[in-house]
């Protein structure tokens, strides 16, 4: 359960993160782990998120992925945006019965400590969802927004 | 159900199920079985191999496959994908690994609840099919040397 929550608060952190802050320059131990785990990627951008967690955004096979790292070099997240095409059968089939006749608007694949799971976001009438379906087919609301009108 | 499972990956790997073609109905079970399973099903087509049936069909513009055994049960759905359509822990781990090696077959399966990736590796000298139900790490799943002509 504790494992749960920290996963889901990661993954909200992740889903409602700007990445607005300024772009650094990070250590040796998490420049040498991260050219270890990712041998081919190209293009690498980094951040930090605080709390002593670095974001770095690169390309690898043409596309954009994310890895989260602490201080010690520690791999915490691997994660890109997927399309539809990309859902795995039982994960697509969960969200077509869970949310059926809502629009997909955003789907961000994340593993944490080697659990891959999607985040996704719904739009469903007058509200928006984020919710976090497993590869078993399990799903779990983590935020649902109540969309706002514009005014005019 | 394990072993039909076991049998129809296997036979799905090696390439040795050969469906032949039927527009009759060919197992009413599994017909019905499948109606109720992929009720917005289009463009469904029947085939028979041994002890199973497959239906290719259209569902949300992919091509799906499902497999039924005779009496009717769903054994597996599967789908053919590309490497971008792996699960990310599993396309870096073969970026990582298996470089020097080009894919022939990649395909999902789904059974029993259950989701497992079969990748098809080749070189000059091997053929090598890896499988991952983890999605996280692949294993060898068959290993051949080619024979030198």
């Amino acid at each position: 359960m504790k494992k749960f929550l920290i996963t889901a608060a990661f993954a909200l952190v992740i889903a409602s993160a700007g990445f607005a802050s300024d772009v650094v320059k990070v250590n040796d131990k998490i420049q040498s782990a991260f050219r270890k785990e990712f041998v081919s990627a190209f293009n690498p951008s980094w951040e930090s998120l605080g709390s002593g967690i670095f974001h770095v955004c690169f390309l690898l096979s043409g596309q954009v992925m994310d890895a989260y790292f602490n201080e010690e070099g520690e791999l915490v997240s691997i994660g890109r945006y997927v399309s539809i095409d990309q859902l795995p059968i039982l994960v697509n089939k969960t969200i077509q019965d869970r949310f059926p006749g809502s629009e997909l608007k955003q789907i961000h694949e994340l593993v944490i400590e080697n659990e891959t799971s999607y985040l996704v976001t719904i739009e469903k009438g007058q509200k928006t969802i984020i919710a976090r379906v497993f590869t078993n087919g399990e799903s779990q609301v983590i935020r649902k927004i109540k969309n706002v009108k514009p005014t005019h | 159900m394990k072993k039909s499972i076991f049998i129809l990956a296997l036979s799905l790997v090696l390439g040795t199920a050969s469906f032949a073609n039927n527009d009759e109905i060919i197992n009413q079970k599994a017909e019905q079985s499948f109606k109720k399973e992929f009720s917005q099903a289009k463009d469904v087509r029947w085939q028979k191999s041994g002890d199973f049936v497959k239906a290719t069909f259209t569902l949300n513009e992919k091509v799906l496959f499902a497999y039924y055994n005779e009496s009717g049960d769903l054994v597996a759905i599967t789908r053919n994908i590309t490497t971008d359509q792996l699960p990310i822990t599993l396309l870096t781990t073969f970026r990582k690994n298996f470089s020097g090696y080009w894919i022939s077959d990649l395909f999902e399966m789904v059974s029993g609840g259950e989701t497992s990736y079969y990748i098809t590796l080749e070189n000059a000298d091997h053929k090598v099919v890896l499988k991952s139900e983890d999605f996280a790490s692949w294993e060898t799943y068959k290993k051949e040397k080619k024979e030198a002509y």
